[in-house]
């Protein structure tokens, strides 16, 4: 079996997305607060909450990034 | 008592801790509980009590008092009941902390022999005017069990002899020590929850409350289920509703104008005198009513007292109190609910021109932290405290008077079958 080889390069890419990710769930958080007129605090009160929807973005997105990955391979 | 006990000290510390402190000083009782200044007596000098009652009560505060009667400098120095292997129950509970109180069967023999500072009265209903009344008199200050006495003419016999003879008389209504009713009180009268419109309480069990007799011998019958007859109790509303119409009128401040009650024996058909079921309906002057039943043969909903205000619920007995615009969820959760809803939520074609209005589900915030304070104990300590004092706040036996009163004014308003007041003479 060939063995799979994580590179650095790979680790800091996967860490890009997630960030990328974590800021849209913060966005998310802000918007929500403006739209329940909820308190400010909740910026980092709800970190848990904001981080938590990060991370079920990251999945979903990484399950659309494997679909396509087996799409690109299927077509070569 | 299988709670941690946490006694007079841990609870004045923890309402100092929790900003409470207010709640100590608004109620004079605590007030004086927590203080030992201005004693008649040393703060640490001897306290020589007697018990008159060992049965199951009895015990139940000997117990409590052996938790702590080393540490307050409490003497057990006789125990008294006239049936004897309830005496023998208690002689026992003694002997396993090294103690050797003197037995007595008959309480006049018994405070005449001993040097006493105060008594504690667990006899059933119908002798606690008569023995309180004696010991009263003797010079004794007393604690006696709830409810205080068996008729109107009674409980103000007992009061009367307590102002004639200027020794403490203290209702066993516990609740009255209780952190979690003393901070919810607090809230009720701050206005936390709005105008109080009614207080809902209720006490269902499931049980005979029939004791068996020793070898089956029916003489004993009357002494041992004392509670099933008319002559020496009025069942469930001196058993369990005294309480609460103390809690209830605690709430409120104030004492109701009128009662009208209902009651029957509707499943324990052998031969008890007492209601097995009631319902009463109190009113008080603002208009405000406390609505009570309590029944023996269903215990889904055990026993609760609700205090219903316009902005706010406090259920006592879960420590439990209910906004009625809860504050809201932060906003990413309420954005998910949304969504989810959104998704999942099937659509109606037309709307609803009828909702269910069903108990609201929300969960509530605790009235305080810990519970693990015994408010029996608790109770216990503070009449040692007052015993070395020489006197005790009026307003703690005004509680268990005005209770006793309009106790037995609901058994006379279910009798008739009509609405009542409370006759001038009883006015205190
Ligand atoms: N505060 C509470 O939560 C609470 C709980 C239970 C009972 N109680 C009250 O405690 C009292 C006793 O109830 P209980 O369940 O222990 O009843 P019980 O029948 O178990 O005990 C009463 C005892 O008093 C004794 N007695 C009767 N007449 C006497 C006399 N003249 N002299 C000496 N002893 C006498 C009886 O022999 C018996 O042992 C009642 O008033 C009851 O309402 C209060």
């Amino acid at each position: 079996m060939k063995p799979i080889i994580i590179t650095s390069k790979s680790i800091k890419k996967e860490f890009y997305i997630w960030l990328v990710l974590f800021v849209c769930a913060t966005l998310l958080n802000v918007y929500s607060i403006v739209k329940y007129h909820t308190n400010w605090s909740e910026l980092y009160s709800q970190l848990g909450y904001v981080l938590a929807i990060s991370i079920v973005f990251y999945v979903v997105i990484g399950v659309v990034r494997v679909l396509m990955q087996s799409v690109k391979l299927f077509k070569k | 008592m299988d709670k941690k006990y946490q006694n007079r000290r841990d609870f004045i510390k923890h309402l100092a801790m929790t900003g409470s402190a207010v709640a100590l000083a608004a109620s004079p009782w605590l007030g004086a509980f927590g203080s030992s200044a201005q004693s008649v007596r040393g703060a640490n000098d001897m306290v020589r009590m007697a018990i008159i009652g060992t049965g199951s009560r009895g015990c139940e505060l000997l117990r409590h008092l052996l938790t702590f009667s080393v540490a307050q400098n409490i003497r057990i120095v006789a125990l008294c009941d006239n049936y004897n292997p309830h005496l023998l129950d208690a002689v026992k509970l003694c002997k396993e902390k090294e103690l050797n109180p003197q037995s007595y069967a008959d309480y006049r023999v018994m405070i005449e022999k001993e040097q006493l500072d105060a008594v504690i009265i667990a006899t059933p209903l119908y002798c606690h005017a008569q023995i309180t009344v004696d010991c009263l008199q003797t010079g004794l200050h007393v604690f006696c069990e709830k409810s205080m006495a068996r008729t109107l003419e009674q409980t103000k016999w007992m009061y009367d002899t307590h102002i004639a003879t200027n020794k403490i008389l203290q209702i066993g209504h516990q609740r009255l020590f209780n952190p979690v009713y003393l901070e919810g009180m607090q809230r009720i009268h701050d206005g936390k929850l709005g105008t109080i419109g009614q207080i809902r309480a209720y006490w269902h069990r499931n049980n005979n409350w029939r004791r068996s007799l020793p070898n089956n011998d029916l003489s004993y019958e009357r002494q041992i289920n004392w509670r099933l007859y008319k002559e020496y109790s009025a069942g469930l509303l001196t058993e369990l509703m005294s309480h609460q119409i103390q809690v209830a009128n605690w709430a409120l401040q104030k004492t109701p104008v009128s009662v009208m009650g209902t009651g029957s024996i509707r499943y324990w058909n052998d031969g008890r005198e007492v209601n097995d079921n009631i319902a009463l309906i109190y009113s008080y002057d603002d208009g405000t009513q406390f609505v009570y039943d309590s029944m023996t043969s269903n215990k889904k909903y055990g026993l609760e007292e609700q205090i219903l205000g316009s902005t706010g619920t406090i259920e006592f007995e879960v420590n439990k109190q209910y906004l009625e615009t809860p504050a809201a969820a932060p906003g990413i959760q309420q954005l998910i609910n949304d969504v989810e809803h959104g998704i999942f939520d099937k659509l109606p074609i037309g709307g609803a021109s009828w909702v269910p209005e069903t108990a609201v589900n929300y969960k509530g915030e605790n009235i305080v932290d810990s519970t693990n304070y015994m408010d029996t104990s608790l109770q216990l300590e503070a009449f040692t405290q007052f015993v070395r004092k020489g006197s005790a706040p009026e307003k703690i036996l005004k509680e268990g008077y005005n209770a006793s009163i309009w106790t037995m004014l609901g058994e006379i308003a279910i009798e008739k079958g009509e609405k009542l007041s409370m006759p001038k003479e009883f006015i205190i």
